[in-house]
């Protein structure tokens, strides 16, 4: 399988602040991989850098294309944030989705909208903070993208909303694509991950296999615990 | 993708803009109406509501211009300086293609704007003024050549002069939302403005020195005014492709989301 994502040597200052310092990481196609780390580590950064919303130094790739206005065609990002304007409904999001995206399959997208039971014409500002993510979500992964890159998907939502969240990523439209997923809560996601990436103070601290690590009969969580402690 | 940029960005505020301007107009007819009254009522009374309520419905027209490009530039702030710029700036799109487009939106909504503005006014000179096609047969003199080129370059300075403000109007939105990382968001509003205020202040004491030098026009020739007018299109052009060379550079590597 190719790689996905190739960073190397990736460097974001925020003024005399080091974001991320030398990142080299390389994930290859077709997985899940959680990128995991405390709060301030530097996971977001990374996904604004791989996005192309920030500048930075060094090299990264996606597919072997630098990042640009061609990644940014085959990357479909959920920001920790919810950036829809709120006078949208869901009709017109997943319009706005089609008219810029060619690969949002808005069938998908009404399908998913369905199962949360929310009216297509209501507006967002209407509706449940939670809600208001689950609809980017939707909005997120009906893209057939080659990568998906999810910021705390499941941070600051009820267990509920982290099951629908959850499925809804594990049943992706694109079977070959990666989705790369940053949290704290490494309990939640362990089961559906097949890589795990741990970042902290701005460094990738460990990378690998989320099987070998059951192998040893440990779990991400307890691993992740383990690296952190020694830091 | 310019196009599916501009369409965006053009349909947004496009509700709200369209009712500003219908009320707009209404109250272009409603000032026209009462100025008309006022003139045809006898109680001093009458006179006076009805000349408040013309003098209202004008002052109405001006705020609701000001609301109609309040509303367009807060549509370009939010795509490009709140949370929904993490939408616009991962759009498979240029900064090329950011920018002209949301340039061309914010271009050809305040000329709608404009237009509404004057067609209100129109509308209000209806009732009162007394239009006449003919000109009681006295022929207008021909125009001269030296005439025509002056009409022209006024034409020329005018419509350089609004893309430039419709660029500065762009610039000021984009530099203060950058300003923001750095500085209070609204400490950086002010600075945008004190910057902008004090280039208002000198252009406006160029374009008052060059008035003067056009009343004293017989006294330094007529290609003296055609220099001038040119020294002012350059200015106003230069401003321009300045403030939009500036957006550009800020959108494409200085406006990140924090």
């Amino acid at each position: 399988m190719a790689n996905a994502i190739e960073i190397n040597n990736l460097t974001k200052k925020y003024g005399r602040k080091v974001a991320l310092d030398g990142v080299d990481l390389t994930i290859t196609g077709g997985k899940i991989v959680g990128l995991l780390g405390p709060n301030g580590s530097g996971k977001s950064t990374l996904f604004k850098c791989l996005t192309g919303l920030l500048a930075f130094d060094g090299s990264a790739k996606i597919y072997g294309e630098e990042v640009g206005v061609k990644t940014k065609s085959i990357v479909s990002y959920l920001p920790e944030r919810t950036y829809l304007d709120m006078n949208m409904t869901a009709k017109e999001v997943f319009d706005t989705f089609k008219t810029f995206y060619k690969d949002f399959d808005i069938v998908r997208a009404y399908e998913l909208l369905a199962t949360l039971k929310v009216e297509k014409d209501v507006r967002l500002k209407t509706l449940s903070k939670g809600t208001k993510e689950k609809i980017q979500l939707i909005a997120v992964m009906a893209r057939k993208a080659k990568v998906y890159l999810l910021d705390e998907p499941i941070g600051g939502v009820d267990p509920a909303a982290r099951e629908f969240i959850i499925n809804t990523i594990l049943t992706r439209v694109n079977e070959g694509s990666t989705i790369v997923i940053s949290t704290h809560l490494i309990r939640d996601i362990e089961d559906i991950l097949d890589e795990y990436v741990f970042i902290n103070g701005s460094k990738i601290v460990s990378c690998g296999n989320v099987k070998d690590v059951h192998s040893q009969g440990k779990t991400v969580d307890e691993e992740f615990r383990e690296v952190f402690r020694c830091l | 993708m310019f196009v599916k940029i501009f369409k965006h960005a053009f349909l947004r505020p496009l509700k709200t803009v369209l009712s500003l301007i219908a009320v707009s107009l209404i109250a272009g007819i409603l000032a026209g109406f009462c100025k008309m009254m006022s003139k045809r009522v006898d109680s001093d009374h009458l006179f006076k509501v009805f000349r408040s309520l013309s003098s209202l419905s004008t002052f109405a027209i001006s705020i609701l211009t000001f609301a109609q490009i309040t509303v367009v530039c807060t549509s370009f702030h939010k795509a490009v300086a709140t949370d929904e710029a993490y939408f616009t700036y991962t759009l498979p799109a240029t900064t090329g293609q950011q920018v002209g487009a949301r340039y061309l939106s914010l271009l050809v909504w305040n000329t709608i704007s404009l237009a509404g503005v004057i067609l209100s006014h129109f509308l209000k000179a209806l009732f009162t003024v007394k239009f006449s096609i003919s000109n009681g047969g006295v022929e207008s003199p021909p125009m001269r050549l030296n005439e025509i080129i002056l009409m022209i370059e006024i034409i020329i300075l005018v419509v350089i002069s609004y893309l430039s403000v419709v660029s500065h109007v762009q610039f000021g939105i984009v530099f203060a939302n950058a300003l923001s990382l750095k500085l209070k968001r609204k400490l950086s509003s002010f600075l945008v403005g004190l910057i902008f205020f004090l280039e208002f202040v000198i252009l406006v004491i160029t374009f008052i020195l060059s008035l003067d030098w056009v009343i004293r026009k017989t006294f330094l020739g007529i290609d003296f005014i055609h220099l001038l007018l040119w020294i002012l299109i350059l200015l106003m052009g230069g401003l321009g492709s300045l403030t939009y060379f500036l957006t550009y550079k800020f959108m494409g590597r200085w406006l990140n989301v924090a």
